[in-house]
């Protein structure tokens, strides 16, 4: 396929960035070449857009997005302009469109700009003039050298398609799954007869679970080697399977996949998208950004062509990138990760200049990183709802911490964002109320400081003993990391016994010894479950004394607590065992390094999960019907239910 | 302050005793000794317990921050017992401090909250402003004030715990305080002043954590400033591009302007305590003088 001019820019990558960009190029008349270089979002099967990035309803609204027809050019361009950007609900949207109002999406189909290339970048050379000369290779073996004025990259480079290659030839037992919200509840288990597609010896099963009246787990196994035997060289990716059509549900290839580090820019060509790992390719997480960097990429283009400084268009788009990010605001849908994706993106991109931190800076970044841990802007997709008798409660909670850490130097936030911080049911100061509440106890509106300091106090010792301390902010080769944990832990630690005092002596040393209880467990090896239970002990049994209640209910909520820990890291666990990790961000089996103490297969977390929350019920039985007990019946079956019901393989 | 530790793990306990038995000057120790009139009694060695170990606290976690190698002239915390252990050692410590602090009689809780509170937001502080060659030496000293002068400030009021009025506690705070921004710029000045490579000074300007010398000399006009911004600001670092940062920032008279932040910051100090009819004034006021003159002298 060839084209019968030189185009003033060469996209490299079919997705949502690639075309975003081609159209808006397209409508300041600057001509453009489209190569798709190998896997792009358009030759996945995954069709998996759900917690982040774009709204259930903009999911909806867009079928048949990442299906492999879209990469025949007509298919392609009806995509991008009929169901893509005029069909996606994110409000966010409304700031990468121009003033509010939609594209003039006709031009891209009106202005012959475009010549789909499928093949890929064998050379890339920077000329004297400022321009670039590429060579292209079509996957039939055909070459042509394009000569251009910009190159912007939209696809990960060669390192991530080789792994993903690799992650998608299935050689032994997967266990994929995902959440999907729907608009009605599945029982259904679906089980794909490989010899149908008479393809290889794979055998594949597809059980969709009801997690909650909104949600259901799809959760897909494969065992072997779906590629034919006659192809063994073949990619894996064309033998994916397709929707389930019957269904209306999008269902694909569902294992995490690490997108990669950012492409690494030579001669000032332009990243953007997934190139620049600001979207996740295979699951459309901040596709939003997408977007964002390919409008910046436009205009940097526009104004270089303008003021004749094409080398400096990189830099301008940088630029631009970080000011529209600093003042991005997603809309009313906005969740936890829009935040954290913004903030490392920024986080990210500052190092280059000046001092590391300045007081502006914290003042603009700070609250977004806030954003991303409290409650506040908590994921709609998550499962945990707080109930109405204890939402006050974690609402005060949440905003003391925010106000005792608002003054966080940057790196304190990746900290933060390691030790979950914030957000959650099951966290020491939100159980505090909810063992209070249990027993009777009526003074719950006076214990939000109480329970701020013990999740203040929470975070100060998780952060230390955290092995990964997230966002790499290196200079001169000196990694801040650590230094991040301690200023966040000592900020937290300081903030806790300033909180405790207010109840006293008695309390300001009660919560010593908790600190002290669970740093001597740490340091001797103990598994997190006993680490999670000792931590979670507490509280509950705060809680219920501050109630002036009977030593055996003071028991009793202890016990509770030390229930509620084990059975908490042992679900994170099995979440992460049967691929949940990107959705509720749990990274691997164990604790942030801590190793759980007991096998992880699923099978074996699913029984000892059973029969925690078995022992759970027995005291939630004996114990008088309250608020409190509500609330842990609803903590039970939100965070707990699902895995107890779906059994999932 | 060993016994204080007993129901830490020993693999915790480690780090901290490892620093309460090779202990340094003992500055806030003797201060609080000299605050008192130089009367001990248990009281005073529980204050100075309290005050010793957040002093310990911050430094393991100063050590991590800095990535110091050297503590004391030996192995630092992180190197004997690794980042991890020490970092959980420094919040032990902090929390035993409060702990004990919180059974101390005739104290408030806000006293040691505010020094607490101060000594974060200095740690903060002085790794948020790291390579910024533009701070102005007020700054730096408000900086030293925060993370030196508060835990004098703390070791100065406890020794009036229980006696004193408010105001002698307020002036013995701001005579610590004081004291402690001076002492800090001295220090800063001695790793400038001995002319030769000073490791932790090293580490500290490679990490972009610049002493008020460095900061003063970068802000001069001219070559010497000009040179010194280069260097202090350079991706690359060695220890040749050290030496020459050292003799760039003597060669520049910094040190000298530096030492006259410190005496108006003592000057300070020692006026703080002028209406203070209080003999123990009169032995702190002593001390901090002697500790000082002695600093100074050795810069010199």
């Amino acid at each position: 396929m060839k084209s019968s001019r030189s185009p003033t820019v060469l996209i490299v990558g079919d997705g949502i960035a690639a075309t975003y960009t081609a159209l808006g190029l397209a409508n300041r008349k600057i001509s453009s070449l489209i190569v798709c270089d190998g896997v792009g979002r358009a030759d996945l099967p995954t069709y998996e857009v759900i917690p982040t990035g774009v709204t259930s309803n903009g999911c909806r609204n867009v079928p048949g997005w990442g299906n492999r027809e879209s990469t025949s050019v007509e298919r392609w361009r009806l995509l991008a302009g009929d169901q893509f950007v005029s069909q996606l609900d994110n409000p966010g949207l409304d700031i990468v469109r121009s003033g509010g109002q939609v594209p003039p999406l006709e031009a891209l189909r009106d202005v012959e700009f475009v010549d789909a290339f499928r093949g890929r970048v064998s050379r890339l050379s920077k000329l004297e003039d400022g321009g670039y000369d590429v060579i292209v290779e079509s996957e039939h073996g055909t070459s042509r050298d394009v000569k251009c004025h910009f190159v912007v990259w939209a696809t990960p480079d060669e390192t991530w398609h080789r792994a993903s290659d690799t992650n998608s030839s299935v050689t032994q037992v997967r266990v994929r799954s995902r959440l999907y919200e729907t608009a009605s509840d599945f029982d259904a288990v679906l089980s794909f007869d490989p010899s149908a597609r008479g393809t290889g010896a794979a055998s594949r099963t597809l059980s969709i679970l009801p997690v909650a009246p909104h949600l259901a787990l799809v959760t897909e196994t494969t065992v072997g080697d779906e590629r034919p035997t006659a192809d063994p060289a073949g990619s894996a990716r064309q033998y994916c399977p397709q929707t389930v059509e019957s269904l209306g549900l999008p269902v694909g290839s569902l294992s995490a996949v690490d997108y990669g580090p950012p492409r690494s820019p030579r001669f000032g060509e332009l990243v953007i998208g997934p190139a620049r790992s600001l979207v996740n390719p295979f699951t459309g997480q901040a596709a939003y950004l997408d977007c964002l960097s390919a409008r910046s990429a436009v205009h940097s283009i526009g104004r270089a062509r303008r003021t004749g400084r094409v080398v400096a268009a990189h830099k301008t788009h940088d630029a631009l990138m970080r000011r529209a990010l600093v003042g991005l605001e997603i809309g009313d849908v906005d969740t936890q990760r829009h935040h954290a994706t913004i903030f490392d993106t920024l986080v990210q991109s500052l190092p280059d200049d000046g001092p590391f931190y300045t007081a502006l800076r914290r003042a603009l970044l700070v609250p977004r990183g806030l954003d991303a841990l409290t409650m506040r802007s908590l994921d709609a997709a998550e499962t945990f709802t707080p109930p109405p008798n204890i939402a006050t409660h974690i609402w005060t909670v949440d905003a003391l911490v925010r106000q005792c850490l608002a003054r966080h130097w940057l790196p304190m936030m990746g900290a933060l964002r390691d030790v979950k911080g914030g957000a959650g049911l099951l966290r020491p100061g939100v159980l505090l109320a909810v063992s209070h509440q249990m027993v009777g106890g009526t003074r719950c509106a006076s214990l939000t400081r109480l329970g701020a300091a013990f999740d203040l106090a929470t975070i100060a010792v998780f952060a230390l003993m955290s092995s990964r301390i997230a966002v790499p902010i290196p200079r001169r080769s000196i990694n801040l990391h650590a230094g991040g944990a301690v200023l966040l832990a000592d900020q937290a630690l300081v903030h806790a016994i300033r909180l405790a005092g207010a109840y006293g002596g008695a309390v300001r040393s009660a919560l010593g010894e908790w600190i002290i209880e669970v740093s001597n467990q740490w340091v001797t090896g103990t598994d997190a479950a006993s680490i999670f239970a000792s931590a979670l002990e507490a509280p509950m049994r705060f809680g219920a004394e501050l109630a002036s209640t009977s030593d055996r209910q003071v028991a009793d909520c202890g016990e509770i607590g030390r229930l509620l820990g084990a059975a908490f890291v042992i679900s994170e666990n099995y979440l992460a065992n049967v691929g949940l990790s990107n959705v509720l961000g749990v990274e691997k089996a164990g604790l942030d390094g801590l190793g759980i103490g007991i096998d992880v297969g699923p099978d074996a977390l699913a029984d000892r999960l059973a029969g925690i929350v078995s022992d759970l019920g027995a005291i939630l039985e004996s114990s008088p019907t309250s608020s409190g007990q509500d609330c842990l019946t609803h903590v039970v079956s939100q965070l707990f239910a699902p895995i107890l019901t779906g059994s999932c393989e | 302050m060993l016994s204080a530790t007993s129901d830490l793990h020993p693999t915790v306990a480690a780090p901290i005793r490892d620093l309460v038995r090779n202990r340094g000057k003992s500055l806030r120790t003797r201060m609080l000794a000299a605050a008192s009139g130089w009367r001990t009694n248990p009281e005073t060695v529980i204050a100075s317990s309290v005050v010793e170990l957040i002093h310990i606290g911050t430094l393991l976690h100063d050590d991590i921050i800095d990535k110091a190698t050297k503590r004391r002239g030996q192995p630092a915390a992180t190197e004997a017992h690794g980042s991890d252990f020490a970092g959980v050692a420094g919040v032990c410590c902090m929390t035993i401090a409060a702990e004990m602090f919180s059974l101390m009689p005739g104290v408030q809780p806000d006293e040691l909250d505010g020094t607490l509170n101060d000594l974060v937001d200095g740690e903060r502080r002085d790794v948020e402003r790291a390579f910024d060659v533009n701070a102005s030496p007020a700054d730096l000293i408000e900086i030293g004030r925060l993370k030196t002068g508060s835990l004098f400030a703390l070791a100065c009021a406890l020794a009036l715990r229980g006696s004193g009025s408010s105001r002698h506690r307020a002036a013995f705070r701001d005579f610590g305080s004081a004291f402690g921004a001076a002492y800090q710029v001295v220090d800063d000045c001695l790793a400038y002043a001995s002319g030769t490579a000073n490791k932790s000074v090293e580490v500290d300007a490679m990490n972009g954590i610049f002493g008020i010398p460095l900061v003063i000399a970068a802000s001069s006009s001219g070559t010497i400033g000009r040179q010194v911004r280069d260097i202090a600001l350079a991706e690359s670092w060695t220890g040749s591009r050290h030496q020459t940062l050292v003799a760039l920032v003597r060669e520049s008279g910094s040190i000298e302007v530096a030492l006259d932040y410190a005496d108006r910051s003592i000057e300070s100090a020692q006026e703080s305590l002028l209406g203070c009819d209080l003999m123990e004034a009169r032995t702190l006021a002593a001390f901090g003088a002697d500790v000082y003159a002695r600093a100074r002298d050795e810069v010199v």
